[in-house]
């Protein structure tokens, strides 16, 4: 790993504008450390990945909760990809019985929610969900360089 | 988020936004362009020149408006999308029922 951005957040819409900090943050540093830093387009994908995730734990990881709980982010850039690490202690993710795919159908039958994880599939290399026995839940996302 | 509603006629709005479309801010975009087109503006036209980000949430707001424009024979156009928000609409192919238009005035054309 050759460099990393961590972030602790609480867990609410309002504060979902420290992900877009910590992500303008995260790639200062690698442009910095990587000698052909990925392009405006790759980085936008990946952004629209991490954010997706946050949102679908602000919504539902802590919905009921008596108070906001935080998730934890780490941003990670290796020679050949990125990464992005998501901690949560809230309630365990359960996919829905019939989740949305891409592509979208025609107009009318169009969802105007629920295919969020659909767009962090489509612009990410892998992501994958767990639950760890402890309680936490976490969420990975991976991008390859050149893709 | 910021908005700017623009009547061009009594049927034609331009509706401009300024920032992030997502989480925050999807649920007023998805009022506005309901009570826009409640006033009698069927036919709608978001300008998306200065909206650096939209997300899942912020894309059904857009679809949200969209279907209340349908409702009354109306449409709704959008125009000027930057780089973030053009590829996300071809992922999901949203593009195919909010096809870009590069001007204000080629989304108005027609209307």
């Amino acid at each position: 790993m050759l460099a990393e951005e961590i972030a602790f957040v609480p867990a609410t819409v309002e504060q979902l504008a420290t992900l877009h900090a910590t992500l303008e943050r995260f790639w200062r540093t690698v442009e910095q450390v990587l000698a052909d830093p990925p392009g405006l387009e790759w980085r936008m994908l990946f952004e629209t990945g991490v954010i997706e995730v946050g949102n679908n734990i602000v919504r539902y990881a802590y919905a009921d909760a008596p108070v906001p709980g935080t998730l934890e982010l780490r941003l990670r850039v290796y020679a050949d990809r990125v990464e992005a690490h998501f901690t949560d202690r809230g309630s365990a993710y359960v996919a829905p019985a019939e989740p949305v795919s891409l592509p979208l159908v025609s107009e009318f039958d169009i969802p105007e929610g629920g295919y969020g994880l659909a767009l962090v599939r489509a612009s990410v290399d892998q992501f994958t969900y767990d639950r760890i026995p402890d309680g936490r839940n976490y969420w990975q996302l991976l991008k390859r360089f050149g893709g | 988020m910021q908005i700017t509603v623009n009547p061009r006629s009594a049927e034609v709005a331009v509706v401009r936004l300024a920032g992030r479309l997502d989480l925050m801010s999807a649920g007023a975009i998805r009022k506005q362009l309901a009570e826009t087109v409640t006033a009698g503006h069927r036919r709608v036209v978001v300008d998306l020149a200065d909206v650096s980000f939209i997300d899942s949430t912020g894309l059904g707001s857009l679809v949200s408006g969209l279907k209340a424009t349908k409702q009354v024979g109306g449409d709704l156009r959008i125009a000027r999308p930057a780089q973030q928000a053009r590829a996300i609409l071809q992922l999901t192919t949203l593009d195919r029922v909010l096809p870009a238009y590069n001007s204000i005035e080629e989304a108005l054309a027609g209307y």
